[in-house]
Parts: C-alpha cells; sequence; structure tokens
C-alpha cells in the first residue's frame, strides 16, 4: 500500500466519522464543529486530486465562512439543543423509506461502477505541445553539400506540412499534435522527396523542443521542457565533437587568480542536453570552451589558452537571464558575412507551465470560457444579499420620541416671569397643604 | 495514485449520509447542514471525475457550486432566523401552517 493510499484511506474514514457523528449529535453546535472537520477532510482529497486552489477555498469559504455563519445563527437562536430523539414524533414510517432510499442510491452507483457503465480506464489523449527550432547553420562559403544552399526546408509533421519556409534560426511557435508516434519529416520542396525522417514517440501532455541540427547529416533532436528552475544547454554546435561551459572568473586581474568553476556541464556532445543548470546570481561569466583546453588548476590558465580555446562568452548572450528562471539555450554554428562558422548561443524563453488546478490555470479558465457564468454567479450573490435584508428587516419599528412628549423642568422659570410680569403663575402650580389650615382643622 | 472509483464511492457514502440527515433529522439547522454534505460530496465526485479526464471544467464546476452554496445558506438562515421570530422554534414538524 502506497503512502497516498494510505492517506486516503485515513482521510475518508475521518470525513465518514465526522459526517456520522454530525447527523448523531444532540447538540447543534457540536454538529458544526464536527462538519467542519469533515470539510478540512475534503479540502485535503481536494489537495489530493490536484486541485490545490479548491483546497484553498474550501477551506477559506466552507470550512471558514460559510460555518462561522451556522455557529453564528445556532448561537443566536440559542438552538444548541435538538432534542434527537424526538424526531420521529410526525412520521414514524419517515425513517425505514429515508434507509430504503439511501441504499437504492448506493446500489445504483455501486452496479454501475462494477459494471463498467462509467468509463473510467481509458484517459483521453491531450495534445503534445512541440515546438521547432532551426539549428542548422549556412554552410560555409567554399562548402560542398547536397542540401540546400540556404538551408531552407518544407517541415512536416505525419505527413501535414507545417511549416513551407523552415529557415536556419527560426523557431515556431507551440504546436499541438496528438500524441504518439509521429513521423518528422524535411523536403526540399512540398512535393519532393524527404530528405531527413524521424519518428518521435511524444508522450501525452509533455512539451518538447524539437531541435533541427547537424551539418551535413542533419537530424531532429528532441529536448522535454523542464519544470525545474535552471538553464538547459543544448549543443547544436556540429563543427566540435563536444564542448564544455565553466564559469571563468578573475580573468581581468592576474594569472594567479584566473580559474574556470564548474557548472556542471563538462562535455557536453554534439546533439545532446545537460540537466537544467543552476545559473548564478552574482555576475556570472559563463564561456564555453573545447573540452581539456582550460586548466582547471586555480591559477594556472595562461592567456594562450583563453584565446586558443574559448569559443563564446555565454553570458554576453543571456542579458536578462535572471537567478531562478528557466530557459533553454542552444549552442548553435553560424555564418558570419566572411563567409566563416561562428558559434553562437539562442535563448529561448522558458514555457510557462501552469500545473493543473493551479490558481493561474483555474482562473485563465474562468475569466475566458465561463466569463458569463461568473458574472451571473456574481449577480446570484448580490440579489441573495438583498433578499437576505429584505427577510430579516423588521418593518413595524417604533417611531423615535417626539419633541412634546419631554418632560418640562422650567420651575425656577416660572419665578423669573413672576418678578418681571407682577402675576404669580406659581399661584396655579400643585403646592404642599399648608400648616395653618392643618391646625384649622384640629 | 488513488482510482478515481474509490473517490466515487467514498461521495456516494457523503452523499447517502447527508440524504438521510435531511431526511431524518427535525433540526432546520441539522438539515440545512446536512444540505452542505450532500453539495460537498457532489463536490468530490466532480474533482475526482476532472483529475480522471485532465480537465478544469469539473473544478470550476466545483468552484460555482461553493459560490451557490454560499448564498443558499445566507438566504436559508435568514429564512430561519425569521421563522423562528415567529415560531420561537426551529423544528421543522411545527413549521405546518402552510397545510391545507
Amino acid at each position: 500500500m502506497t503512502l497516498e493510499v494510505f492517506l486516503f484511506m485515513i482521510v475518508g474514514a475521518v470525513t465518514i466519522i465526522t459526517a456520522a457523528l454530525m447527523l448523531m449529535s444532540d447538540n447543534a453546535v457540536h454538529s458544526a464543529l464536527f462538519l467542519i472537520v469533515n470539510f478540512l477532510g475534503v479540502a485535503f482529497l481536494y489537495l489530493m486530486l490536484e486541485a490545490p486552489f479548491l483546497a484553498m477555498v474550501q477551506i477559506a469559504v466552507y470550512a471558514g465562512a460559510i460555518m462561522v455563519l451556522f455557529l453564528f445563527v445556532i448561537m443566536l437562536l440559542g438552538a444548541e439543543k435538538t432534542g434527537a430523539g424526538s424526531h420521529l414524533r410526525r412520521f414514524r414510517w419517515m425513517a425505514p423509506v429515508a434507509i430504503g432510499l439511501a441504499l437504492v442510491f448506493m446500489w445504483a452507483v455501486g452496479s454501475a461502477l462494477t459494471s463498467g457503465q462509467i468509463d473510467m480506464q481509458t484517459p483521453p489523449a491531450t495534445a503534445a505541445q512541440v515546438r521547432f527550432v532551426h539549428a542548422v547553420a549556412l554552410p560555409a562559403a567554399d562548402a560542398e553539400s547536397s542540401l540546400p544552399a540556404d538551408r531552407v526546408f518544407v517541415l512536416l509533421v505525419n505527413g501535414d506540412v507545417v511549416d513551407e519556409s523552415f529557415a536556419y534560426g527560426e523557431a515556431s511557435d507551440m504546436l499541438d499534435i496528438a500524441p504518439g508516434t509521429t513521423t518528422l519529416s524535411l523536403r526540399e520542396t512540398a512535393d519532393g522527396a524527404d530528405l531527413v525522417t524521424t519518428t518521435l514517440e511524444l508522450a501525452g501532455n509533455s512539451i518538447q523542443t524539437v531541435v533541427l541540427a547537424g551539418d551535413e547529416a542533419i537530424s531532429f533532436y528532441a529536448v522535454p521542457q523542464s519544470d525545474s528552475a535552471g538553464l538547459t544547454v543544448f549543443n547544436a554546435y556540429a563543427p566540435l565533437p563536444s564542448i564544455s561551459l565553466g564559469d571563468l572568473k578573475g580573468e581581468l586581474f592576474t594569472d594567479q587568480a584566473r580559474r574556470v568553476l564548474p557548472v556542471g556541464a563538462d562535455d557536453v556532445p554534439f546533439g545532446t542536453y545537460t540537466e537544467p543548470l543552476a545559473y548564478p546570481a552574482d555576475f556570472p561569466n559563463w564561456v564555453a570552451y573545447i573540452p581539456g583546453g582550460l586548466n582547471p588548476e586555480p591559477g594556472k590558465i595562461t592567456a594562450q589558452e583563453l584565446q586558443q580555446n574559448i569559443l563564446l562568452r555565454v553570458s554576453e548572450f543571456l542579458p536578462e537571464m535572471r537567478y531562478g528562471e528557466n530557459g533553454l539555450v542552444i549552442f548553435s554554428a553560424d555564418r558570419t558575412s566572411d563567409g566563416d562558422i561562428r558559434p553562437i548561443a539562442t535563448r529561448f524563453e522558458p514555457v510557462f507551465v501552469e500545473g493543473f488546478g493551479s490558481p493561474v490555470r483555474v482562473g485563465q479558465t474562468l475569466f475566458t470560457d465561463y466569463l458569463l457564468p461568473f458574472q451571473m454567479v456574481a449577480l446570484l450573490l448580490l440579489s441573495s444579499m438583498v433578499g437576505v435584508i429584505v427577510i430579516t428587516y423588521r418593518g413595524d419599528h417604533t417611531p423615535k420620541p417626539s419633541r412634546e412628549t419631554r418632560r418640562k423642568v422650567a420651575r425656577p422659570l416660572t419665578s423669573v416671569i413672576t418678578s418681571q410680569t407682577g402675576t404669580d403663575l406659581a399661584d396655579n402650580a400643585p403646592q404642599l397643604p399648608e400648616r395653618a389650615e392643618t391646625s384649622a382643622g384640629d | 495514485m488513488v482510482q478515481t472509483e474509490a473517490y466515487v464511492i467514498l461521495s456516494m457514502v457523503l452523499f447517502a449520509m447527508g440524504t438521510l440527515g435531511v431526511l431524518l433529522r427535525r433540526n432546520a439547522i441539522i438539515v440545512f447542514m446536512s444540505v452542505e454534505l450532500m453539495l460537498n460530496a457532489a463536490n468530490l465526485a466532480l474533482v475526482a471525475f476532472s483529475r480522471q479526464w485532465q480537465g478544469v471544467d469539473g473544478q470550476l464546476f466545483t468552484f460555482f457550486v461553493m459560490t451557490v452554496a454560499a448564498a443558499e445558506v445566507a438566504v436559508g438562515l435568514a429564512l430561519i432566523v425569521a421563522i423562528f421570530r415567529t415560531k420561537q422554534s426551529i423544528n421543522i414538524d411545527e413549521l405546518h401552517s402552510m397545510e391545507g
């Protein structure tokens, strides 16, 4: 049993047990808490199902926002005690019918699964993405060749022309090609005979760069796209059997400090590619040199060795290459205006491979193919918000107390009026019974 | 890799439990939570099939189901609060004033 199956069984058991506890718990708050654990388990299953974005949404929206709303309402209403025992009071026939329904449902799904009516075994064939790069240099001015002098070919994939004038230095767009065995061929004219024919095994969903390289014997070389950061170097420089790459340090100073640091690409034969190389952040000075030409011991490289063996200063061709990026660099031969052949390096932008179920992939699909449903869901949320306000709005509010009903406590003011008008307003005011009357009553 | 069938069976079990909760429990809030459980079970099946067919569409449907579920919970809980104000109870059996 692999770790994944083990985790699935554990998390699946947790979701089922918490769902059962949610159903059977007497306390509604406990039910809500069990349901939160259940949702967290489902979020974990989403992670296992290559849906990290949905897993995060599940935790934030479901286990977070929705369940907080539930708990809030339960506690607002004081409805914790649900009285699980009284659930059969009115409809006694409900329980057996419900269990029967559930069993029928499970039988239906189970029989559909076992009888193979759900087609599980044939995952669909997704297209492979392939781009073609023409790295066959123009021949030297005095060279004899059976190939067309301008090295412009017609490129065919499975017998269909995909590029009618495939010239040196060109890179095609990414082409979607059905996976499986693919036949690549080159012709001088569309109707002519095949100059080169190769078959290539393309895996579904893979991303590859097919480099056309060679001098007289041209071949197709497939370089798979790497996900890891770093520089993949492909050697298409035909005049030499192999090249090496190194980081040349201290060149400007003395011979003592001059040395070549290995970068993991010693002796790369023609037609092969390296593993992704880490491109350093601190002023790299990568050079391509003839293997064995530079003395690996520090301080032993002479100026003459440098002159004779260094083919190319790679870093000059990668001005925009940053640390941590991934990319593909192809060394190829180039013909100068004098007719000489010299090496050059061409960097190809990395193809941004979005993982299945990643936020970017989901977002791209959401805002292109599903823009209308997205807007409609937004409208639905807005209208439900208005609906909630309407439902819970209390219409029978009492009016604010008006000005007239305030108590008057202005007794000192009456004495002021009395002193100014002469008439005693205080006569009408209720007064305490006088002592004289009480004595007269005696 | 865990097979898609396993996820579908788990989703089926969760959905059946949600159905039982909706039909058997009398507390309106528990009934609501059971509906959420059923929606989650359906979502799980959608995501499992989405991986099986290597298409993002199933995941987007799950996304929409989550959004609609959020709206549904907001409206439903508001209804429960409104009913509780008038009836002082959220037991479904006592809410039969609309019977003919």
